[in-house]
């Protein structure tokens, strides 16, 4: 280490000035005659480390450099040489060797400036030029050195200003500073040494192991050489060993992997055979899983004998742990019914651990189907018992619920099934709520789940809670039936059986929206015993012609028999209860043209044929007894079609159904013509023109006759007999005159007194005489064209004109 | 561990909704429900069924809400589903004086099923948002649930959401679960935490503010 002997730097006390410290002292005298060599060596620069380049913030060291020598230079100035010592003289204030103080030296020097300034500037530039390349190095060792002595001035505890000052006190300071180094000095040293004696210790005790090794190491060496082929071997072997040991260990590795990939661990094992089912169970089991997945590829190897072997392990694991879920869910499911039955209805929210538990457990033993199904008919038969129960509560005359049994309903059979249905329907949706939220799978987090098991029964899981809904229902239909179907044989009303046939379809349709299928059993039994409703209404209106005897009681009356004003009324009601239910537009519509045939056809062919015949046995040869079985017939008719009119544009409105009214109408129409023809000839007889009608529509209808021109196809009679005036006045003359006055009362008071309907009779009445008026006219026309010179004659016999006859018979 | 795998009890409430066609038991109901409104009518066809779950402290009770038709050919189904139900809400349109006066009917009903004692009968004045059209007073539907001696009056509307948390509210209030339990209770905030629990700790003046009238 380097020590800077401040002593050089030692001034008078009494010139020593602060702020020139610590200048270096210029050592040699400069003289005019002394080389520039000299001058070298003995010139000194202001010190770097006092000097205030520091301080004036100088950034650079091109700044600082450029200050320094501007400061050296300033230093150098004729007015600073004024203060400076002359050449000649001593220069230096720091030099002691005169122990001078500097106020003389100063004094002396000021001759010799003069002759310096050319020999120093020259002298300066030189030494400015050396500077950089000698000096730099040494002077920024010297600024570090201050530095650290700068930083350690806390901990060596010395006085800068005493430190540097000339005098004693600084010596001894100096002295002590040294002192103090050195001793901290040796510290380090010691402190040093200290740290490398265990690392010493250790070398020297390996040294000796190590320098035999060295020496066994030459030895080997030089027998090396002798041993040559021998080592070759042992090499050879030692590869070879290395290799295997290679081999074994990857072996090691394989086999490792394999155990921990295909087989379960001690743990596992355990968990699966002793630990209650949860979490850890099904974590092992979705191990077995992947394990059985592995096995099938295992299979497809050429060897599959590992593939075998793996699988019927795994298999019989999964069998082991499929048993212990079972008797799992069994016991949940036992328990939650005991909880039920003895606490009241229970239920889980969707985040409830057992039940998240419950649904895995259901999830994995889905995969051994012999087990699942099992489970599930354990399912179906404990919730059929309930279901089964709570319906039969229903009919407990005291139970002791608030609400009245079913049974007290019995006495309204629609009533009494609406109960019975309505309480079913309360029992589905509350069923539905049970296995929705026991069974649902769609909204449960199973992406943890062996995907196998979503492949193959992900479709079945989401829709197990609709089938057990079904299959719950499967036993309890038969009670169910039998409650609605003893009401449902015993009704004849048929309009008690179209509201039972009613509720059964709204029923059926609302059972299948809360997830009964259709094809179900209690939904196939709702379906037949609507089809029995509904095939009772077409039997019970039948019945009731049946049981009104129609071929006894007979009255003598031409007016609509009872029996049948209350068939009618009773089909009528249903009709328009039909109408309103809504039913018209349905495929299957209860009312079709079979319906109407048998209820309404039927009734006009053969009911009322029948009821004629008997009420009206000679009518065959008494042209009145058929004239009244013709009136009754049109009256019932009649009746017929007008209860019906009210439903012709609904229930009679198209297809085969509008062809069931119409064929009523046509009846009817017939039953009508076939009177106008009666009523006519009846007319006829009574005006004595029976016979020449006869004649005349045999050669041509009247009624056909258009104009004059076909009167004259009548002419030929004139060869009958009858046709004489004479024979005609006897026939016609006086029955015309007798029976004309009085015919239109005739006809209204006698012959169509008993038409119901005014319409019908007045066109009965209306087509008899215009047949009586048509016929007279054209008789006439043609007696007076058979008789041209005798039309006197012709009008005393026809004593009526055309014009008379009609105001006469009311036509005009 | 043997408590939680028998789940927890549940008190089933059969709730039945009357009142003529269109007064807005299905729109009470989704409101309810779903806490939406359908501007287009669609008329229910036989019983429709919903239900909602609610929890109290250690109990649970599952609202049934059977909606019934207002169409006179499902009436007969109607006596059935009233035989066993604990509320029944005979709704009336506020707008429609003929719907009004047929409550007394649908009372009747209720009355002669249950009797008088055996069901917390409920009269909802509905379409209270239309002002305009209003036939119904709501002193004059005051005044009838007096006479017919109806455990709860309200007015609501279904479409604006107004009063029908609180229709709710009451009707709970109402019944033996939650009386024993006190109604403070409603507003546990741990109930609000649990999933599928209904909300009905509406603060009914804030839901009156919302009042369109």
């Amino acid at each position: 280490m380097d020590f800077l002997d401040y002593q050089t730097f030692a001034l008078d006390e009494s010139n020593a000035k602060d702020c020139d410290l610590p200048e270096p002292a210029i050592r040699l005298s400069i003289k005019p005659q002394q080389s520039s060599k000299d001058l070298d060596k003995d010139f000194s620069f202001a010190r770097l480390a006092s000097s205030k380049l520091d301080a004036e913030g100088a950034e650079s060291l091109q700044d600082k450099m450029q200050k320094y020598a501007s400061l050296s230079l300033s230093s150098l100035s004729p007015k600073n040489f004024s203060n400076q010592p002359s050449p000649e003289s001593h220069i230096s204030q720091g030099t002691t060797s005169g122990g001078k103080p500097l106020e003389q030296f100063i004094q002396n020097g000021e001759e010799a400036i003069d002759n310096t300034d050319a020999l120093l500037s020259k002298r300066l530039s030189r030494i400015l030029d050396g500077h950089h390349r000698n000096t730099l190095q040494i002077d920024a060792q010297l600024r570090r050195s201050f530095k650290i002595l700068e930083d350690n001035q806390d901990r060596l505890h010395f006085n800068s200003k005493t430190l540097v000052r000339p005098d004693f006190v600084g010596s001894l300071a100096r002295n002590s500073l040294r002192s103090n180094l050195e001793s901290e000095l040796l510290k380090s040293h010691l402190l040093i040494l200290d740290d490398i004696q265990p690392i010493v210790r250790r070398i020297k005790r390996l040294s000796e192991p190590v320098q035999n090794i060295h020496q066994m190491g030459d030895a080997l060496l030089k027998q090396g050489e002798q041993a040559h082929d021998q080592t070759q071997t042992y090499m050879s072997k030692v590869y070879s060993l290395q290799d295997t040991l290679h081999k074994n260990r990857l072996q090691k590795q394989i086999l490792i992997m394999l155990r921990d990939k295909l087989t379960l661990n001690q743990v596992e094992e355990d968990t699966l055979i002793n630990s209650i089912v949860g979490l850890d169970f099904f974590e092992v089991m979705k191990k077995l899983m992947r394990l059985k997945e592995t096995a099938t590829y295992l299979l497809a190897l050429p060897n599959p004998k590992a593939g075998i072997v793996l699988m019927e392990q795994t298999n019989s694991k999964i069998e082991k742990a499929n048993k212990r879920i079972f008797n799992y869910l069994v016991d949940f499911l036992h328990e939650l019914q005991s909880a039920s039955k003895t606490f009241g209805e229970r239920t889980f929210s969707s985040d409830d651990k057992p039940l998240i538990t419950f649904q895995q457990g259901m999830l994995y033993l889905s995969n051994d189907l012999p087990i699942f199904n099992e489970f599930i008919k354990r399912v179906v038969k404990t919730r059929s018992q309930t279901v089964l129960d709570n319906f039969l509560s229903q009919f407990d005359i005291n139970s002791a619920k608030a609400s009245k049994p079913i049974i007290i309903s019995a006495h309204d059979p629609v009533r009494y099934l609406g109960d019975v249905l309505a309480h079913v329907h309360s029992l589905i949706v509350d069923e539905a709520d049970f296995m929705d939220s026991m069974f649902k799978f769609q909204n449960w987090n199973i992406q943890d789940a062996p995907t196998s098991i979503l492949q193959e029964n992900g479709e079945f899981l989401n829709g197990l809670s609709i089938s057990l809904l079904n299959e719950t229902f499967g036993p309890v239909e038969n009670s169910i039936r039998i409650r609605l179907e003893q009401i449902i044989r015993f009704e004849d009303n048929p309009i008690i059986n179209f509201e039972i046939y009613e509720l059964l379809s709204l029923y059926q349709m609302m059972f299948i929206k809360y997830g009964l299928r259709p094809d179900s059993n209690l939904i196939s039994q709702l379906a037949n015993l609507r089809n029995t409703s509904s095939s009772k209404i077409l039997t019970g209106l039948t019945k009731i012609l049946d049981d009104a005897n129609i071929t006894q009681n007979l009255e003598k009356e031409l007016l609509p028999a009872e029996w049948l004003v209350k068939y009618l009324a009773k089909l009528c009601e249903f009709f328009s209860k039909f109408e309103k239910s809504g039913h018209l537009e349905d495929s299957e519509n209860l009312v079709d043209s079979n319906f109407l045939n048998e209820a309404l056809a039927c009734l006009v062919t053969k009911r009322l044929s029948e009821y004629h015949k008997s009420k009206f046995p000679q009518a065959r040869k008494d042209r009145k007894e058929k004239m009244h079985l013709l009136l009754s017939e049109i009256n019932c008719i009649d009746l017929i079609k007008t209860r019906m009119l009210p439903y012709r544009e609904t229930i009679f409105s198209e297809g085969d159904r509008q062809l069931v009214y119409e064929k009523i109408d046509s009846h009817l129409k017939t039953s009508i013509k076939t009177l106008i023809n009666v009523e006519t000839k009846t007319l006829f007889e009574k005006l004595g023109l029976d016979l020449y009608s006869n004649l005349f529509n045999m050669i041509f209808p009247v009624e056909s006759v258009q104009d004059e021109i076909d009167y004259d196809m009548y002419l030929p009679v004139l060869e009958n007999p009858i046709m004489q005036r004479e024979v005609i006045r006897a026939n016609v003359h006086e029955k015309l005159n007798d029976y004309l006055p009085i015919l239109s009362s005739d006809i209204q008071d006698n012959m169509l007194f008993h038409i119901v309907s005014p319409k019908i009779a007045d066109q009965i009445s209306s087509e008899c005489l215009s047949s009586v008026s048509k016929f007279y006219t054209v008789f006439r026309q043609v007696l007076l064209r058979l008789y041209p010179q005798d039309h006197e004659d012709i009008d005393s016999i026809l004593n009526f004109s055309e014009d008379e006859l009609n105001t006469l018979i009311g036509l005009n | 561990m043997s408590a939680n795998r028998a789940g927890k009890s549940l008190t089933k409430y059969k709730i039945v909704f009357l009142g003529e066609q269109g007064v807005g038991k299905t729109s009470l109901i989704t409101r309810f429900m779903y806490d939406t409104f359908d501007d287009h009518y669609q008329a229910t066809i036989g019983i429709d069924f919903l239900s909602k779950t609610m929890y109290l402290d250690d109990k649970t009770i599952r609202l049934q809400l059977w909606d019934t038709a207002g169409q006179e050919r499902f009436r007969s189904l109607i006596p059935s589903y009233i035989r066993d139900s604990h509320v029944a809400i005979v709704v009336y349109d506020v707008t429609n004086k003929k719907s009004f006066e047929y409550i007394d009917k649908w009372v009747e009903d209720v009355k002669s099923e249950r009797g008088e004692e055996n069901v917390v009968l409920c009269i909802v004045g509905n379409k209270n948002d239309l002002s305009d059209e209003r036939q119904v007073s709501t002193e004059e539907g005051e005044r009838k649930a007096q006479i017919l001696n109806a455990k709860i009056f309200i007015e609501t509307s279904t479409k604006v959401g107004f009063n029908v948390k609180n229709l709710f509210r009451k009707i709970a209030k109402t019944l033996p679960e939650f009386q024993k339990s006190d109604s403070v209770a409603l507003d546990d905030n741990a109930t609000k935490n649990k999933p599928d629990v209904i909300d009905i700790t509406t603060n009914e003046e804030q839901e009156q503010s919302s009042c369109q009238c």
